[in-house]
């Protein structure tokens, strides 16, 4: 059920009996640092998406190597970025980074997966996830 | 289930309207492609993304893809720093429904470097194809030998 829009600038808790003061924050600061896209995608055997937002594919440049396209672009190139693979080896660990010898866009950014021995390899489970300011 | 009038809404918000209204839909066609910029590498493959695709196929939410190449222009300039013109994905008329087949080709428009897609056919074998996953290598071992000639079929 849809109850229409509540539009306020400012959140302040109300619990300055607890702390002696009231805590506030900023919606547009909330809107700004929740993620603006993110994914979980499996690279192995065919490589597809499980679940995603904002999203509109991503391309498997090669073993461990993909890049992730947007939907509603980012305002500018310096956003923040969160990413993780998974590996069921103990005994290696998964490391997953921005690929920094391809600029990202506003509509797209490179990753790369390797072990923590740097062979590339390819995650069942990897997921990324984009903060920063929508265009 | 009718998409609501979204011209001037802002794009995330509509994928929002999506998320929650649209069942993904996972489409088994993909686009294989080599960069003539980037020849010492393996084939490339384009996989379309559920939620997108549930948006393509109900119409009304992405905007037109040149769209996209109006921002690409922008942020091609060397003195770009941030978007003036991103009101072009909120305000522009949103496309009505696409095809799995239309949507396809949007996303090679949107996602595929144009020097890729608009020459495609050109030279001594093609740069590019659309493919179903049956047609792809069913397991990853050689995934970086991975050219479109040797080892991925054209599409039917």
């Amino acid at each position: 059920m849809a109850f229409g829009n509540l539009k306020f600038d400012t959140l302040t808790t109300s619990d300055s009996k607890n702390t002696s003061t009231e805590k506030s924050v900023d919606t547009s600061y909330i809107y700004n640092g929740i993620p603006k896209a993110w994914n979980n995608i499996n690279m192995t055997g065919t490589a597809a998406v499980r679940d995603s937002f904002n999203l509109s594919g991503f391309t498997d440049n090669g073993t461990g190597d993909f890049t992730v396209t947007v939907v509603s672009a980012m305002s500018d190139i310096n956003y923040a970025h969160l990413e993780g693979a998974g590996q069921a080896n103990t005994s290696q660990i998964a490391v997953m980074q921005q690929r920094n010898d391809h600029a990202p866009t506003t509509t797209s950014i490179r990753y790369q997966i390797c072990y923590d021995d740097g062979d590339i390899y390819d995650a069942i489970f990897a997921s990324i996830s984009i903060i920063g300011e929508s265009a | 289930m009718k998409t609501p009038e979204f011209q001037g809404t802002h794009l995330w918000e509509r994928l929002h309207w999506a998320k929650e209204n649209l069942d993904k839909v996972q489409s088994d066609i993909r686009v294989v492609y080599e960069d003539p910029e980037d020849m010492d590498n393996p084939a490339k493959i384009l996989v379309p993304d559920p939620n997108w695709m549930a948006c393509a196929l109900q119409g009304g939410i992405l905007p037109p893809v040149e769209v996209y190449w109006e921002l690409a222009k922008d942020e091609a300039q060397p003195d770009f720093e941030k978007h003036t013109r991103g009101y072009l994905l909120h305000n522009t008329k949103p496309i009505e429904a696409m095809t799995e087949e239309q949507a396809i080709e949007y996303l090679i428009q949107k996602d595929i470097p144009q020097r890729v897609w608009r020459t495609w056919d050109e030279g001594n074998k093609p740069k590019m194809i659309i493919c179903r996953t049956h047609q792809l290598p069913e397991h990853r071992q050689w995934r970086n030998a991975w050219q479109i000639t040797d080892d991925i079929e054209l599409a039917a």
